[in-house]
Order: C-alpha cells, then sequence, then structure tokens
C-alpha cells in the first residue's frame, strides 16, 4: 500500500485511518473495546434531541428578543409623537427679575409693557439696557418684546 | 433568522397594527364627536378706576377646545388686538393682555377681547379665566375682576 496520504485519503476514511497508524496505536493502547450498534444509536439519538432543544431555546430567545425591541422601539416613537399633543401650562408669574421688569415687582407683566411704553412715548431718557430687540434704538418694537414676554406661555396653572 | 431581523419585523408588525387602528378610529370619530365653533368674549371690570392695561388667562378645564384666533373687544381705546402668544393657539389655554397709554381710559367693565373656539367632542366645555394683573394710568396696580360669556356655537 502507498503510504502517501493524498492517494489513500478516501480509502482510509472507510477503514478509520492509516493503517501504520492504527497498528502503532494499538501497540500502545491495545484493541479498542467493541460498542454494540444500538448503544450507538442511542447516544447519537439523544446528541441529536439535545441539539435539538438547544436550537429550539436559541430560536425562542431570539423572536423574544425581536419583539420585547419592537415593541419597545413602539412605544418610544408613541411617546415621542404624542408628547407635542400635552397641554401647555402657563405660569405667568416668573420669580426672577429682568430688565423688562419695569416696576420690579418680580413680574414681567402687561403694566410693565405700559410702563415702558409711557416712557418710549414721552421720549423721556431711555436706558440702553431696554434696547430689547438689539436694533440699536429703544422704541415701540423694545415695548412689543416687553408684552410679548409677558404673555408668553411657561408652565404653571391657572391661580 | 437573526436578531437583527427579528427585531425589524416585530417592528413592522407592531406599525401596521399601530396604523390598523389609527385607520378604524377616526370613522367612528367622525360619526360621535360633533364639530363646531363658538366664541368667549372677555371680560375686564374695573370698577370706578381707569384701565390702562390688563393681562389674563383662560383654559377650557373640560370639553376638547382649542383656541384658534383672537380679535380685539369693543373699546375704542383699546383698538388693537391683545398681546399673546401664538403658541397658545391650537391648545386649551393663553394669555392676552393688552395696555393703552392714551389719556382717555375706559372705566367699569369692558370687553377687552373675542376668542375663537373649535369644540370638538360630545361634552360640554367649561371654561375659567384668571386675571394675572390689572393697572391704572400711573402703573399701578389696581383690583379688578375677570369674566367671560359665550357666545354664539355654530
Amino acid at each position: 500500500m502507498d503510504n502517501t496520504p493524498e492517494k489513500n485519503l478516501d480509502q482510509w476514511a472507510e477503514e478509520g485511518g492509516p493503517p501504520r497508524l492504527k497498528a502503532g496505536l494499538a501497540e500502545i493502547f491495545g484493541s479498542a473495546p467493541a460498542i454494540a450498534r444500538s448503544m450507538d444509536d442511542r447516544i447519537l439519538g439523544a446528541a441529536r434531541e439535545q441539539s435539538i432543544r438547544r436550537n429550539r431555546m436559541r430560536w425562542t430567545i431570539r423572536y423574544a428578543i425581536g419583539s420585547v425591541a419592537a415593541a419597545a422601539a413602539v412605544v418610544l416613537i408613541a411617546i415621542k409623537m404624542n408628547r407635542h399633543d400635552q397641554p401647555i401650562v402657563n405660569d405667568p408669574t416668573p420669580a426672577v427679575a429682568t430688565a423688562e421688569d419695569f416696576n420690579r415687582d418680580g413680574s414681567v407683566d402687561m403694566i410693565d409693557a405700559f410702563l415702558m411704553a409711557r416712557k418710549v412715548a414721552a421720549k423721556e431718557s431711555l436706558a440702553k439696557e431696554w434696547d430689547f430687540n438689539h436694533d440699536g434704538a429703544v422704541d415701540t418694537k423694545d415695548v412689543d418684546v416687553v408684552a410679548f414676554s409677558a404673555v408668553k406661555i411657561k408652565g404653571g396653572d391657572l391661580r | 433568522m437573526s436578531i437583527t431581523s427579528s427585531c425589524i419585523v416585530g417592528f413592522f408588525l407592531c406599525v401596521l397594527a399601530a396604523a390598523v387602528e389609527q385607520a378604524a378610529a377616526p370613522g367612528t370619530n367622525i360619526q360621535q364627536a360633533p364639530s363646531q365653533f363658538g366664541t368667549v368674549d372677555l371680560f375686564v371690570d374695573s370698577a370706578k378706576q381707569q384701565l390702562a392695561a390688563w393681562q389674563m388667562e383662560f383654559k377650557a378645564t373640560a370639553g376638547q377646545v382649542e383656541i384658534v384666533g383672537i380679535e380685539r373687544g369693543d373699546n375704542p381705546d383699546f383698538h388693537d388686538p391683545p398681546y399673546y402668544d401664538p403658541a397658545g393657539l391650537k391648545s386649551n389655554r393663553i394669555v392676552v393682555g393688552a395696555f393703552n397709554i392714551s389719556e382717555k381710559l375706559p372705566v367699569g367693565k369692558i370687553r377687552v377681547a373675542r376668542l375663537h373656539l373649535h369644540i370638538s367632542g360630545a361634552q360640554k366645555p367649561v371654561y375659567a379665566v384668571n386675571l394675572v394683573v390689572a393697572g391704572d394710568q400711573e402703573g399701578k396696580p389696581i383690583a379688578a375682576q375677570a369674566s367671560f360669556s359665550e357666545g354664539v356655537t355654530k
């Protein structure tokens, strides 16, 4: 027999290995114990059953993760889409006094706009800090800024 | 099928289910929820004091109401429409206000604004107003009363 691996590969596969290797192994470990065909089939069957169970479990986990992820995505999208539908609430009394708070009562309201409008109409001395729209002049447009600031919807509830 | 593919298939199934549900809903809404337009007039009563500035908050506390427009009141001294935040339109609450720097200022109860509303649903709307501030010719806060009256609904 030729011992060149390329030529005898198929034959060795049928015989369970190269003859010289088989002889060498038998010399070292003795002859292999005979295993009954039925035992072989039982082991094979058990292995197949376990493999099927493992595959089934793997698919179940995949579908479960997929479904949960999809449901979470839909819930997130729904929340995002509905967020703008929430009723806007208003707090007409901001606590922080600003330059727009003419009478320094702690809130910007229509009285502040009125006081500024009177000053603008009377051409009284107008502070540069009242140039709320930053156009270089203190005029009725700045009064509008104060008035719109007063009615701006911010948050809170009817008192 | 990979996890990603499962996610995509699951997502599309959920979106499809939501779309089917939403498509079915408008038909029933049209039949069950009548839609109409109405007005609400806002008043400020400053009694015997002159009214130079006012600001009030309006809210529909019940019913499906959208504020769709705002017009001035019937007092010639407050000749411009009141100031309001456009963000309040298409919602059920808004803050409106105006001022007047003329010498001749109104006293007593005056209609300061008219709100145009879109009312949908069978529930009768309930409204509330809150006077934020009212001021006299000196810019001093005054005691005043805010009120409203519902106009014709079409």
